[in-house]
């Protein structure tokens, strides 16, 4: 009954159709989602692990431990930035704020911080809490981004918060432009955007067309989801001994299941292997599989 | 980068053979070719919802998307009701508030995608919407290709199955 409890301390969360699978209910959804889906629910608004996220350190090649290096750096450095770079602030203050559309001008408020304590070079993501930490401590905790203000640039934490937050969002730009393809050629937020909302209604759009053509092409005479089991393995399988381990994996077998096995699978799979040696080697490449690796089922 | 992949493929296989069993259980036969196919879309968004599993809001909510579309009970669609509700009223003043007069086209942008990718409506930062982004046409992507896979078997051995008769 863990989902039960998880329902009473979570009342508000996205999850809510989820948690009511009650007896009588027919699919139970919940035994194919690990337990961790709901029991872990962070708020939305404070997503800030990027461990989630386990993709993009891939593609981006992130190199998590530069914002690191950075932390000894900021605690050395800001005895000696701190007096020679309150006139830096006052002139760099009012330009920078002018030069990006987007920071807010807030000049006389960004002086008076920065002569208290631009101690770290501190910032974490969420505002409310710069004010109380700015004078507090020496060594940070790990979920504090450190940034060295660069010569020449505004040194106030609101500036380089708003240079971290930018230079974040350009990040995930480029690790877009990865995924998406022929997004290289786009600059900008707004096109760049448009490419990926193009991308996903694609994507989206293909699903929908892909789902209708295999329910029309997949043979009537077979159950409903014996037949695409039989078509998803034989996709899959370089070795005849595919009919045990599907026996194995899946408990619940329809009756259907012993003349599935008779027919389709061995035997499809046999002419795949005589007759249509290419196509399935074009299976094979386009779905990118190792073939033995399959075969094992949690 | 590949190996990844092609490891979400096989976790996405695995748990939409295991999702259309489930359905299949569930649903009277003999469906016709519509819900045959929205049987299939159903089963392939759970499960690739499923494979993900993750503390991502899109899989989530796709979850309770779906999680909607499944009950067949009275009771349990009665409750799902009141749950869908909120979540859908959620989204309706989200976008009755907007005839959103949209400042600029990256506002507008930013939308119409949160309205394609699920649980988007939710996210507030633009940064995490990105992100959100991202992660699902990861997991889409590996959805299509192996759809695709299995619909060019499928042709396959509909010829083969053929050339026998």
């Amino acid at each position: 009954m863990a989902t039960f409890s998880y329902f009473q301390n979570y009342p508000h969360s996205l999850l809510d159709p989820l948690l009511f699978p009650t007896p009588n209910s027919s699919v139970d959804i919940t035994g194919i989602i690990d337990q961790n889906i709901l029991h872990s629910l962070p708020d939305v608004s404070k997503i800030e692990d990027t461990s989630v996220y386990p993709f993009l350190d891939e593609y981006n090649n992130v190199d998590k431990t530069e914002s690191d290096s950075f932390k000894k750096q900021a605690n050395t450095t800001k005895t000696a930035t701190t007096g020679s770079s309150s006139c830096e602030q006052l002139n760099n203050g009012p330009s920078t704020t002018t030069i990006n559309g987007k920071v807010r001008r807030r000049n006389i408020k960004n002086d008076s911080n920065s002569k208290e304590g631009v101690e770290g070079r501190k910032r974490k993501i969420q505002r409310s809490d710069v004010k109380e930490k700015r004078g507090s401590k020496e060594e940070p905790p790990k979920d504090y981004i450190h940034v060295r203000a660069r010569r020449g640039q505004a040194t106030d934490s609101h500036s380089l918060a708003e240079r971290v937050r930018r230079e974040k969002i350009s990040e995930r730009m480029r690790t877009l432009q990865k995924l998406v393809p022929g997004c290289d050629k786009v600059t900008g937020k707004a096109l760049m955007l448009d490419e990926i909302i193009n991308y996903v209604q694609t994507l989206q759009n293909q699903v929908e067309f892909l789902s209708m053509k295999l329910a029309s092409t997949s043979p009537v005479v077979y159950d409903f989801g014996s037949d695409l089991d039989g078509l998803i393995l034989t996709s899959e399988m370089g070795s005849p001994d595919v009919g045990t381990s599907f026996t194995n994996a899946m408990p619940t077998t329809t009756p259907i299941f012993p003349s599935l096995l008779d027919n389709s699978i061995v035997h499809t799979h046999a002419q795949l292997q005589e007759g249509g040696g290419e196509e399935r080697e074009k299976f094979v490449d386009r779905s990118g599989f190792n073939d033995n690796s399959f075969c094992s089922f949690p | 980068m590949m190996s990844t992949y092609n490891m979400v493929k096989q976790e996405f296989i695995k748990k939409w053979i295991t999702t259309l069993h489930m359905l299949d259980c569930s649903v009277e036969h003999p469906l016709n070719v519509t819900e045959r196919k929205n049987a299939i879309k159903l089963s392939s968004d759970i499960a690739m919802a499923a494979a993900r599993s993750g503390s991502t809001v899109w899989s989530r909510a796709l979850i309770s998307r779906s999680g909607n579309k499944t009950a067949n009970k009275p009771v349990a669609r009665r409750i799902l009701k009141k749950a869908r509700n909120r979540l859908k009223n959620r989204c309706l003043t989200l976008r009755r508030n907007g005839n959103f007069t949209a400042k600029s086209g990256v506002r507008k942008r930013t939308e119409l995608l949160k309205s394609l990718v699920p649980g988007g409506e939710l996210i507030k930062n633009k940064d995490y919407l990105i992100r959100e982004t991202l992660d699902y046409i990861v997991y889409l992507r590996a959805q299509v290709d192996v759809m695709r896979t299995v619909a060019a078997v499928d042709s396959v051995t509909g010829n083969l199955t053929n050339d026998n008769k």
